[in-house]
């Protein structure tokens, strides 16, 4: 068996070669992680901008819960501005930027709409997708109408509230 | 090895092994290297995502819950954060507590009140790993004013002005004996968990509709109006009183008695009468309940309608009943409050609310 047999077996170059390659692989890989960490920050922050948005249609809506949609105006203007807006922030843990931090805020800009023809509230929120990098951001929207059937007004307060040159 | 043709050797030499064992140490040494990372980032990941899963989960079952309450209230503790909420269905009321302990959100059921310091409480974990929260409760007229916690800047701009506080007695008690008051405040709860901090606004979603009748919970899906709180209908009457208290945006203790046409068409009312509340308090109920209903005060003269019973407030667009004061400016006490007092006692729940 051995006169036909090939003995001489990898060479150096190729097992450097190949060597070579598996490096490249596993360094494909790390170059991976980046994206994936960008990947979960942005699900977190996605959720925080989300509560916040909820929170601040909460807040309206226990505002709006005893003015009544009167016969006169049917919406909530009675208890909201048509606009607003308002720097809010989010605290996140596990060293998002560095290592050794274990706190960090992110700042987020809440803008507030309400339409008043639908009777709805839309709460916008610009967040930064990474907690170290405020310059890409996203946006999340929640709309919200503000008359759910609790609120409908007996008749007697319908003719009370409203606007008496219109009676 | 050699070969048998006497072709020279075709072995390593010692500079060559080195050299390769030299790239395979660092290889392997960065290899692994690159591995350990990537296993520390994958472990990392799956904890934030599941952290991050574990607390909206949680957030959503306090909004789910608050949605579904007809109060929501921040309990007299000692033993940490707590929130309560009262819940009234078809089935009967029942009640809900969130409270912080040894370091995880934690949430009881019961059919009555619940003190966050009972021992005995049946908890089931609702978020571990909490590092700290803190609870408040925020009334709708502070609203305007109201700071976001964690940016400290105004965040109330949307609001306008003048909101009304608007208290209503959910007719029960706490377990220190206080009675639930419901209404257009907010609790927030602020829980610091991995991977974030978050702050949740809770707002009963199965509000009393104060401006037709207390006693009505106007509610949704998961709320049948008009139902008789389960735990007093069988109970027995031990006492009961008669009055007409200033309740802030209600017309329950005021009824159109009357009705006119507008110089634009429009049906007014012109005329409201005014009845009286009973209360009742029943024997053998723990905790002690107090409901309330609504009658007419049949011993007033007829002709005394209080024509304005709703002063509107155009500068703070609010609406008050007119209080107890200006009653009895207009129609003294009335003459059958004795007697309503006296014949109340005796009855039992089922035929004074569902008669």
């Amino acid at each position: 068996m051995d006169e036909a047999r090939d003995e001489s077996g990898f060479t150096l170059i190729e097992v450097v070669i190949c060597v070579a390659l598996i490096v490249a692989a596993c360094a494909a890989g790390i170059s991976v992680l980046p994206a994936l960490v960008r990947q979960s920050q942005s699900g977190v922050m996605r959720d925080a901008a989300t509560g916040l948005a909820r929170s601040a249609i909460e807040r309206v809506r226990a505002a709006t819960a005893y003015y009544p949609a009167s016969g006169v105006t049917a919406n909530h203007a009675y208890a909201l501005n048509a606009a607003s807006s308002y720097a809010a922030a989010v605290r996140v843990h596990r060293g998002w930027c560095d290592a050794s931090q274990t706190t960090t805020v992110v700042a987020m800009n809440v803008a507030l709409a309400y339409d008043v023809t639908a009777d709805t509230l839309t709460a916008t929120v610009t967040y930064p997708r990474t907690a170290c990098d405020p310059s890409a951001t996203a946006q999340v929207v929640v709309s919200a109408p503000l008359s759910p059937s609790a609120l409908v007004p007996g008749s007697a307060i319908t003719t009370a509230i409203g606007d008496p040159s219109q009676q | 090895m050699r070969a048998c043709d006497g072709e020279p050797d075709g072995g390593f030499t010692l500079i060559e092994v080195m050299i390769a064992t030299g790239i395979f140490v660092f290889a392997a040494v960065t290899g692994f290297e690159t591995l350990r990372q990537l296993g520390g980032a994958v472990t990392l990941l799956q904890q934030r995502a599941a952290s991050a899963a574990a607390l909206n989960t949680a957030l959503a079952q306090l909004r789910a819950d608050a949605a579904s309450s007809v109060a929501v209230w921040t309990p007299a503790s000692t033993c940490g954060t707590a929130v309560s909420m009262m819940k009234r269905t078809a089935g009967g009321t029942s009640f809900t507590t969130y409270l912080v302990q040894n370091g995880a959100l934690m949430r009881a059921s019961a059919s009555g009140p619940m003190n966050p310091c009972d021992g005995t409480l049946a908890l089931d974990a609702v978020l571990p790993g909490v590092s700290s929260s803190s609870v408040t409760a925020i009334a709708a007229s502070a609203l305007p004013a109201h700071v976001d916690p964690v940016s400290g800047t105004a965040d109330g701009a949307i609001f306008r002005g003048g909101i009304p506080s608007v208290a209503v007695s959910s007719h029960a008690q706490d377990y220190d004996g206080t009675m639930i008051a419901t209404g257009n405040g907010i609790v927030e709860l602020i829980i610091d968990a991995d991977p974030a901090e978050a702050t949740v606004d809770l707002v009963a979603g199965n509000r009393p509709n104060g401006y037709t009748d207390v006693l009505t919970y106007t509610c949704g899906d998961r709320c049948e109006a008009n139902q008789l709180f389960p735990e007093i209908a069988s109970l027995d009457v031990d006492a009961c009183t008669a009055d007409a208290p200033d309740l802030p945006d209600s017309s329950t203790y005021y009824v159109a008695s009357a009705t006119a046409v507008s110089a634009t068409g429009r049906i007014v009312t012109s005329a409201y009468a005014v009845h009286l509340r009973y209360g009742f308090t029943f024997s053998g109920a723990s905790p002690a309940v107090t409901a309330y209903r609504v009658g007419p005060a049949v011993d007033w003269p007829a002709a005394a309608n209080l024509s304005d019973p709703y002063p509107v407030d155009y500068t703070n667009n609010a609406v008050h009943a007119a209080g107890a004061a200006a009653l009895a400016a207009v129609f003294g006490p009335p003459a059958n409050l004795a007697g309503e007092t006296a014949v109340c006692t005796g009855l039992d729940g089922e035929s004074l609310f569902h008669g």
